[in-house]
């Protein structure tokens, strides 16, 4: 969806229905030059695969310092000193020592970090982190979770954090999206999402979280796999995995369902002939009660 | 000798010469064993140097200092002989994060599986090699009509499979995995980690584990290893480390670990560690088995 919004897609992907805009502006018949603006001076992003945005061949600072003298006006030496900064505020340890190496030099996670630092050098206004924090260990990802909230606090800037890790959605978002085969199957706030989750989707991502299998020593999980996005199934594309399914399911893709101002969810199971059925997972009772995982 | 230990390192150290300036300390000291048919969680810092531990004890990388045993017998350093370095490849088998990206696109599943026996020559195996391949691919929960299949048709999830299953069919003693289910859709990560649990139990190999998540690595490891800059800071059983954990790299790595729970979450403090503290210099043992650097 990221690569879709920054008009990212090879020439055969296309939008179907609906529009895109970005800041009250509508981009979704945007020219490729008319995009290459908005990327980096609107939209910033982190991508999960750091060697597929850094230059393996340029040192890691010259490719910082560059993302900052493309976006803001600022002197060679300045640029160069703030690209220096956002290393050491990633965490790159021996920042100044590491500054002329090439990205083999670097381990995973801290490539990763290098992505993020060149992301914020462009003081970007929405930024979109693509399972950026995915290859990190708990403490650098706590890390960079608090930073993005901090310079949310200090420029506003607007955040689409897409991941796997619902521990560190918990952390950081105000509002959840869960995406099932290409479609938004559940909307709410993070409130909503993880205390009164209503679609079975959801149900199955909650509960397997391996957090939860420690009491137990059983790790629940979805069986099957995520359709092929090329020839969706007809109806719910989650129904083949949905212990829940409805017949209807089956043949008719459900239409979002409103739950509240806030709450949103496309599964047949809201409509007012269906089954009531009690959620499998209940984290609004465990609530608090983590003292340590 | 203790033939109790599949794998030993002792005192290894993996440095890597930059420039002039600068070497880096991958590996600075390390010394840990792990048992026959044990399960060894392996976390720690990025860039602390659990890719090079996993290089090291797959041979890839020959450690500056230190040496490396398997079965009690020495592996490290240049001086083991070829059909030693043989012998080890097929007892020993490593899943990486992008083991499923990288197989051959050429070739089809059957073959990718196979291919093992093929450089290794074991007649012995691939002699009934279509039965062992039919109740590998029931193991790893893939029905056989995806033998004749390419990877490119495959999905991340199935190709994961595929490489545990190659992993698999030299009955390996020991399998190194680093981050092997860190690129896969979340539902099906818990897939894949039961299967490791089941594939584990069964088959009784040893199994390095390494990965960042914290709940992940408590789910299926016997011990725990915790490691920041190059050097092992904490070692213990699974739950002890988790309900008495020592050193402060390691309480701020428990405290840190994200909980689904966004009250909770948002209004809950980290203790961060500062990483330019000193680590401490000698392994102290608390209780039996659990030791930490002070
Ligand atoms: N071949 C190499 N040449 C130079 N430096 C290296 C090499 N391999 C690793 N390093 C360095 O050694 C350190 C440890 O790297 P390693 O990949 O083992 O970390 P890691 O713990 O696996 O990190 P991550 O969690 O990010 O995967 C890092 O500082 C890295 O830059
Ligand atoms: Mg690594």
């Amino acid at each position: 969806m990221c690569q879709s919004v920054m008009h990212l897609l090879p020439p055969y992907a296309y939008i179907k229905h609906g529009t895109m805009s970005v800041c009250g502006q509508d981009i979704t018949n945007y020219t490729e030059k008319q995009m290459r603006k908005l990327r980096g001076s609107v939209v910033s992003m982190v991508f999960q695969d750091p060697l597929a945005t850094l230059n393996p061949t340029i040192p890691i600072g010259k490719q910082i310092t560059e993302a900052i003298l493309k976006h803001q006006k600022v002197s060679k030496a300045a640029a160069k000193a703030r690209a220096l900064e956002l290393l050491e505020l990633v965490g790159i340890e021996d920042a100044a020592n590491r500054f002329d190496l090439q990205p083999h030099f670097f381990s995973g996670g801290m490539r990763q970090r290098c992505v993020i630092a060149a992301a914020l050098a462009t003081n970007a206004r929405l930024l979109f982190a693509d399972e950026a924090t995915t290859a990190l260990d708990v403490t650098v990802k706590a890390k960079i979770l608090d930073l993005l909230l901090d310079i949310r606090k200090e420029t506003g800037v607007s955040i689409v954090f897409v991941t796997h890790d619902l521990g560190s959605v918990a952390r950081i978002a105000d509002r959840v999206a869960v995406m099932y085969a290409g479609k938004i199957v559940e909307l709410g706030t993070a409130e909503d999402i993880f205390y009164d989750p209503r679609h079975p989707y959801t149900w199955g991502l909650l509960s397997s979280l391996p957090a939860l299998a420690i009491e137990t020593g059983m790790l629940r999980y979805i069986p099957g796999m995520p359709p092929p996005l090329l020839y969706p199934p007809p109806g719910d594309a989650f129904a083949v995995r949905n212990e829940y399914a409805l017949a209807i399911d089956y043949e008719q893709m459900p239409p979002m369902f409103q739950i509240s101002d806030t709450h949103f969810a496309a599964t047949w199971l809201l409509d007012e002939r269906a089954p009531k059925i009690e959620p499998p997972i209940k984290l609004r009772e465990r609530s608090g009660k983590w003292t340590q995982i | 000798m203790d033939t109790d230990m599949i794998i030993e390192l002792r005192d290894v150290r993996q440095y890597f010469r930059i420039n002039d300036r600068l070497t880096i300390k991958a590996i600075d000291g390390i010394s840990f064993g792990i048992q026959r048919g044990e399960v060894f969680g392996l976390v720690g810092e990025t860039g602390c140097g659990k890719s090079t531990v996993a290089r090291v004890i797959s041979g890839i990388y020959h450690p500056t200092e230190g040496e490396v045993l398997f079965q009690g017998e020495r592996i490290s350093g240049r001086h083991h002989s070829k059909v030693q370095a043989q012998n080890l490849q097929h007892e020993m088998q490593l899943i990486f994060q992008d083991s499923a990206a990288s197989l051959n696109p050429r070739m089809t599943v059957e073959q990718v599986i196979l291919e093992p026996l093929r450089i290794h020559g074991r007649k012995d195996i691939r002699a009934n090699s279509k039965a062992r391949l039919e109740s590998l691919m029931h193991d790893v929960g893939l029905s056989t009509s995806f033998l004749s299949k390419r990877p490119g048709e495959l999905s991340g999830g199935q190709r994961q499979r595929v490489a545990i299953a190659r992993s698999l069919i030299l009955n390996p003693k020991l399998i190194v995995a680093d981050e092997p289910i860190a690129s896969l859709d979340i539902s099906i990560q818990a897939q894949i980690m039961t299967l490791f649990q089941r594939l584990q139990r069964e088959n009784g190999f040893s199994f390095l584990f390494i990965a960042h998540d914290l709940s992940v690595v408590r789910f299926i490891s016997d011990r725990i290893g915790v490691m920041l800059h190059g050097k092992l800071v904490e070692i213990a059983p699974t739950e002890e480390l988790f309900t008495n954990p020592i050193h402060p790299y390691t309480r701020a790595l428990l405290s840190a670990i994200p909980i689904p729970d966004p009250i909770f979450e948002r209004s809950k403090t980290i203790q961060y560690y500062d990483t330019k503290m000193p680590l401490g210099t000698t392994m102290v043992e608390h209780s039996p088995g659990h030791l930490a650097l002070e």
